[in-house]
């Protein structure tokens, strides 16, 4: 035996100074990288900061930086702060639609049983293989039958259909994870099917709702191709639309620092978001039901 | 079956006993509740999926303004599809950007999956900065990255000037390699997060004791990243591949903001010529065929992907 191992090769471990030494590395290539990646984010954030004149001062005008850009963005067109409101809204609604219906779907299929259900659930995933962009032209017609295009309602309903695949997939999953046990003994204790629902379920099945939640609302907050079909009124246009206007001067001549003021007012909530539900967003990716 | 979920636990007798049996009222009551709550997803599905689909395809074969009278044109549509230049045109493009995009993207995810997947320190900061411009939104990115690019006052400049580059004026978007590179380059700083998270996910799935097999065979650091890794997170660069094809097939966002097309429309890509023949030149029944087109070529790629991620749920 002895002899054996003898002749193997040894396991190489690194000795202790170049560990060190690696783990230097690794810190100082992540670190570089990390700079790459956020420069663009602070640089952003700084010369929307600036007026054309610091913008144009170089380092110097890091020590003149104002709010002049917030300002006059809130002078362009209805003011920044109703184009944000509007995208509040469309993100707020699809995010309420999509959780209420994408849980209803998700406890009917893994937990209950009626004839088809299988045949429903391949037919739920279906939308997820047509890329949207793909059915805007008939989707605009069949709104207009409704009457709702031009209306943020419209757009919710689109933005809901367009994150159901998705979600219906995650709150399936997230309800097939709960024991059956936990329902049959409420159903024993006379639980109405609300109750069961709201007490015994939601509280197991949170981490699905925050990552539908979360995925809906960043894709209401910030789509841009459907908005800009489906809603034709300024007063009624989302963040990433009215910023369009802004870079192609239609509310007057274009102030870059004004359009980068749009730009980092529309990019804040996403990475604040980000920033405290990180752990649903991943998971989401886990799934991996992405797109991009 | 031992999968069974509590429905069909609870409607067992019908299924075992064939159809003959009547279902208890109990199983009739929690059938009606399914049926009852998946109503609302598949009114949705019917509504503005499924109707949406036929009219696609109903459309594609008219003549079809905004205003005006609509005609059956037959296969007139497809037919023009085919000898359009600039549709042909458009989806050269898209089809070049994926081809650049789609390996840029995956190396540098790749590479930063390596970077973040061991936990060190301060790991968890890494890959949120890393992360972070995935959920900003691309418009949002696009507008930032106008205003960057900006000739004179942006920060591409700044830096060109101050590696001595440049005499400080570089017009980006209307010089075609320089315009390509800084899309694919933003497209890849706002995507790679997602596939960064995904090869790490399926990194981190791979045993320790196979590194370690592999160490006592000899094999260094690259030997092993290639022999063990590489072959093992098969089921994520699919995934990786995947998305990134897709995305970058249906990229509108960047271009609509950053190029707009340009120079003299050559960065037009398949979407942004559809939504341009749709919704600007209103001839909808044409962008219909277009899109068509466009759905069928992507179809292939999602039922790859539908395929992964439900291997993926039953193995979770």
């Amino acid at each position: 035996m002895s002899a054996i191992s003898a002749e193997s090769p040894r396991p190489r471990h690194p000795s202790p100074a170049t560990a060190t030494w690696l783990r230097l590395g690794h810190y100082g290539i992540a670190i570089i990288i990390a700079v790459i990646f956020i420069t663009p984010i602070v640089w952003s954030i700084l010369r929307s900061f600036q007026d054309p004149l610091a913008a144009r001062a170089g380092w110097e005008g890091l020590a003149r930086l104002n709010l002049d850009n917030y300002v006059a963005l809130n002078g362009a067109g209805e003011g920044v702060l109703h184009y944000a409101m509007n995208s509040l809204m469309v993100a707020l609604g699809t995010t309420l639609g999509t959780v209420v219906i994408a849980t209803l779907a998700g406890y009917a299929l893994a937990k209950t049983y009626f004839p088809g259900q299988a045949l429903v659930f391949v037919a739920l995933l279906v939308p997820f293989m047509v890329p949207f962009q793909g059915i805007l032209v008939p989707l605009f017609m069949v709104l207009s039958w409704f009457k709702l295009t031009n209306s943020l309602l419209g757009l919710i309903i689109v933005y809901i259909t367009f994150m159901l695949p998705f979600a219906v997939f995650v709150m399936r999953n997230s309800f097939l994870a709960v024991p059956d046990e936990l329902e049959e003994a409420a159903t024993i204790d006379g639980a109405s099917i609300l109750q069961l629902l709201v007490m015994v379920y939601l509280p197991l099945i949170v981490p699905g709702v925050a990552t539908v939640a979360l995925y809906a609302f960043l894709f209401g907050w910030s789509e841009l191709l459907a908005a800009l079909i489906f809603v034709t009124t300024d007063s009624r246009f989302t963040l990433p639309v009215a910023l369009g206007n802004l870079q192609t001067s239609a509310y007057g001549k274009l102030d870059l620092g004004v359009l980068e003021a749009g730009a980092v007012a529309a990019m804040i909530p996403c990475i604040v978001l980000f920033i405290f539900l990180q752990r649903y967003y991943l998971r989401g990716l886990a799934a991996g039901a992405v797109k991009m | 079956m031992t999968n069974l979920t509590l429905g069909e636990r609870l409607a067992s007798p019908r299924v075992s006993q064939g159809a003959g049996v009547r279902a208890t009222p109990l199983q009739q009551r929690r059938a009606l509740v399914g049926a009852a709550f998946v109503s609302p997803a598949v009114i949705f599905l019917v509504l503005f999926f499924v109707l949406p689909m036929g009219l696609l395809v109903w459309m594609s074969f008219h003549n079809w303004p905004l205003l005006g009278r609509v005609s059956f044109v037959d296969f007139r549509n497809y037919e023009a599809a085919f000898s359009d230049a600039a549709f042909g045109q458009a989806l050269w493009f898209t089809t070049i950007f994926t081809l650049i995009s789609t390996p840029v993207q995956v190396l540098i995810g790749y590479g930063l999956a390596i970077v973040v997947r061991t936990p060190l320190r301060a790991t968890g900061l890494f890959r949120t900065i890393y992360f972070m411009p995935v959920v900003i939104g691309t418009a949002a990115a696009s507008y930032m990255f106008v205003v960057m690019l900006q000739p004179g006052t942006g920060l591409l400049d700044s830096i060109l000037t101050f590696l001595g580059l440049t005499d400080g004026r570089t017009p980006v978007v209307t010089n075609w390699p320089l315009a390509v590179t800084v899309v694919v380059l933003v497209t890849a700083w706002k995507n790679v997060g997602t596939a960064m998270i995904i090869f790490m996910a399926g990194m981190q799935a791979i045993p320790e004791d196979l590194y370690e097999a592999a160490k006592l065979d000899g094999a260094g650091w690259f030997g092993r990243e290639w022999f063990v890794t590489l072959p093992l997170v098969k089921q994520s660069m699919a995934l990786v591949l995947i998305i990134t094809i897709t995305g970058s097939f249906l990229a509108f966002d960047q271009f609509w903001i950053i190029t707009r097309g340009g120079p003299s429309g050559t960065t037009v890509t398949a979407v942004l010529w559809i939504y341009t023949v749709g919704f600007i030149r209103y001839r909808l029944g044409y962008s219909a065929a277009l899109a068509i087109l466009l759905v069928a070529m992507l179809v292939v790629a999602s039922i790859f992907q539908l395929r992964i991620l439900r291997r993926r749920s039953e193995a979770a």
